[in-house]
């Protein structure tokens, strides 16, 4: 991943040297190459790795608490949620909530009442498998209010969602990375507390209980870090496709464990390298074509996933 | 000795015009709409996707849709009888027309035909008054998004002609039915024209549809010689201001090519256009990264997408470092977009006079900007 990380800083097509990657942090310089490295290289670096890893361990969180390999964040409906509230700014006509800062705030509020939502319905419903359901029609209702929100909005607003949805590295600035790291570090920091309660999850929700572990407190846990996860990464870069469902399965193929103590660095790995590599050919094919990120975690993403299936089926 | 070098000189013209021969000969028109004997060219110089031929009887009309090779042709005469096989006819002068774009306004406004407009797509794009108020008067509809206009409410305007903007591979839909229930469908494809004058010839095309083609061919001889009188004024400075020109829409920053419409009008305008060796009459595909390297110093910005400086550095504050965000030295097309929407196609001597403000205030051109302004 580090190899992968200093390849993506120099893959554009504008060379710059280690000394000007200091300088532009350091000194604030304002040569074109300094910009270019402080206000895009490094920014675009760090939002690959951050999307890459918090996407692939929401899956992860996903997959073990419903028990199922074909869960994400986009199967609950969070991502739909902030899709949803995503185009209610875009298209409501408020100044406001079209600029970047309405956009933002708007995927992230809609994560998390949608992550919300999912909560209250879980106090209720015990079946794991019918909370998955519940969140596949969420997403069903969400992608239909947006059709509505499609049908009735001007061009120049539906172009602006459109382009939201096809996910982007390169909106996130230098200044903004203060803002995504100071919640995506903790967050992995209550991540490692789940750990142990995922590794016991994995033995079945009764034998669970019956580890004494409070399955209500580690649904809440699990779904309210997910919304957090997806609704951030949401807010900066668009909705990411696969990655949270393709990746955490590559990690178990991969190391061949379900222990948590070893997917949980694995996803953060494998994710952020995953997008890194992703956003290095887009770079490199810069040149030819400009090409969005979801283009690249579809194209790959749906083929692993397809090779998931049929793996199983054996 | 001389014939020699006279022949010499007019031989590759003579293979050119060979050429240019086969090629139209190639390219004509599939439903055999051959010209023949009292059948005379209109006076097309700058269209591509258009011609005509005068008969005694009518008017045929060429289509020609670009990077598809489909062609569409129409006979507008008085009897259907002169209709040749394999034209549609429309009885003209035509008694009611659907506009889908703003350009087919602003061309029948320059003709006085606002009156026959009986449906646009939404009346929150019009820029026209007289429009205006005839939807607000229920004479004229606003029937909702172009392409999902449903056929009942079409046909109730009781239009004989629907004009769309095609150009992409398809006609409209449900143009068949349409067709037998009255409404003949004519695509448009005046926004795939790349030069400036070209996209307003297609005024030829209302002017022949309304009864107006000798209004509207003087029209369009006004503005050909305003439009070149302007480009040699702009020839007169050897001030070659660097411009660039775009937005950025998604991950990608979106310009006109060096042989665009955006393209001539900057070269035309005296401009030192960064795109200008783009080959290419669509746009070109940058990337912000490409272009805050480019285009640091670079003195003029034009089309930025928004008419607000505030909104502009909102959208993405790394724009700052661009002297011409630093000098504001932005102009965009917001003194009324709807009105630049649908005039300047038939006004490019106006539009290319508010680049020749711009770009050389030591011109003296007198008057105001006309589409243009300065970023507030």
């Amino acid at each position: 991943m580090l190899g992968l990380s200093i390849w993506h800083l120099n893959a554009g097509q504008l060379g710059i040297g280690v000394g000007e990657f200091w300088t532009a942090i350091l000194d604030g310089g304002n040569s074109t190459k300094e910009i270019i490295a402080r206000e895009f290289r490094i920014p675009r670096m760090i939002t690959a790795l951050i999307a890459g890893g918090g996407l692939a361990v929401a899956g992860m969180i996903m997959q073990t608490l419903f028990n199922n390999p074909l869960a994400g964040p986009y199967v609950l409906g969070i991502s739909s949620g902030s899709s949803l509230f995503v185009a209610l700014c875009t298209m409501s006509g408020i100044p406001l909530l079209q600029s970047n800062l309405g956009v933002v705030g708007g995927a992230f509020i809609g994560a998390l009442v949608f992550g919300g939502i999912i909560l209250f319905f879980s106090f209720f419903i015990r079946s794991s498998v019918s909370l998955l359901l519940v969140g596949l029609m969420l997403g069903s209702f969400t992608g239909s209010l947006i059709n509505i929100l499609e049908a009735t909005s001007a061009a120049s607003e539906l172009k602006s969602f459109a382009m939201w949805t096809m996910g982007s590295l390169q909106n996130v600035q230098f200044s903004d990375l203060t803002i995504l790291l100071s919640i995506y570090l903790p967050s992995l920091f209550l991540l490692v507390l789940l750990v142990k309660p995922l590794n016991a999850l994995l033995l079945g929700e009764q034998e669970a209980q019956q580890l004494g572990l409070n399955i209500k407190i580690v649904r809440i846990s699990c779904i309210a870090v997910t919304a957090l996860f997806t609704g951030l990464i949401t807010a900066f870069c668009g909705p990411i496709a696969f990655v949270g469902l393709a990746v955490p399965n590559v990690s178990r193929l991969i190391f061949r464990t379900q222990n948590h103590r070893i997917l949980l660095p694995a996803n953060l790995l494998i994710g952020a390298s995953f997008i890194l590599f992703g956003d290095i050919l887009i770079q490199l094919l810069e040149r030819t074509v400009i090409l969005p990120i979801n283009v690249f975690t579809s194209l790959l993403g749906a083929p692993i996933v397809i090779f998931i299936i049929l793996k199983r089926m054996k | 000795m001389q014939a020699f070098f006279l022949n010499l000189c007019l031989m590759p013209r003579c293979i050119s015009f060979l050429f240019i021969a086969l090629v139209l000969a190639a390219c004509g028109p599939k439903n055999g709409g051959v010209q023949k004997k009292n059948e005379a060219k209109s006076d097309i110089n700058y269209a591509k996707c258009i011609d005509f031929h005068e008969k005694k009887s009518g008017t045929i009309v060429n289509l020609h849709e670009p990077d598809a090779n489909i062609h569409y042709q129409y006979f507008l005469g008085k009897n259907s009888r002169d209709c040749p096989k394999g034209a549609r006819f429309i009885q003209v002068p035509i008694k009611g027309i659907i506009a889908l774009s703003g350009t087919h306004v602003g061309m029948l406004s320059v003709l006085d035909e606002i009156k026959l407009i009986r449906g646009v797509p939404n009346v929150a794009y019009v820029f026209n008054k007289s429009l205006r108020k005839r939807i607000s008067r229920g004479k004229a509809q606003s029937l909702g998004t172009d392409n999902g206009i449903p056929v009942e409410s079409i046909v109730a305007t009781k239009a004989d002609v629907l004009m769309y903007s095609g150009g992409f591979g398809s006609g409209y839909p449900k143009e068949a039915q349409l067709q037998k229930l009255g409404t003949i469908c004519i695509p448009n494809f005046d926004w795939k024209e790349s030069h400036p004058l070209g996209k307003a010839e297609w005024l030829l095309l209302f002017g022949y549809l309304t009864g107006k083609e000798q209004q509207a061919k003087a029209y369009l001889a006004q503005v050909e010689k305003r439009y070149h009188d302007l480009c040699q004024r702009a020839k007169k400075t050897d001030n070659r201001p660097r411009v660039f020109s775009g937005n950025l829409i998604g991950d990608v920053w979106f310009s006109p090519a060096g042989e665009s419409f955006g393209g001539i009008l900057l070269r035309d305008a005296g401009a030192d256009y960064s795109g200008k060796k783009t080959k290419g009459t669509g746009s070109i595909e940058r990337t912000m990264q490409d272009v805050i390297t480019k285009e640091k110093n670079t003195t003029f910005w034009i089309d930025p997408g928004t008419s607000s400086l505030i909104d502009l550095l909102k959208r993405d504050s790394r724009y700052r470092y661009l002297s011409a965000v630093k000098n504001n030295n932005i102009y965009c097309y917001s003194h009324a977009m709807n009105r630049f929407w649908e005039m300047s196609i038939v006004e490019p001597d106006k539009v290319l006079s508010d680049f020749i403000r711009i770009f050389h205030p030591e011109l003296g051109l007198k008057g105001r900007l006309n589409y243009y302004k300065q970023l507030q």
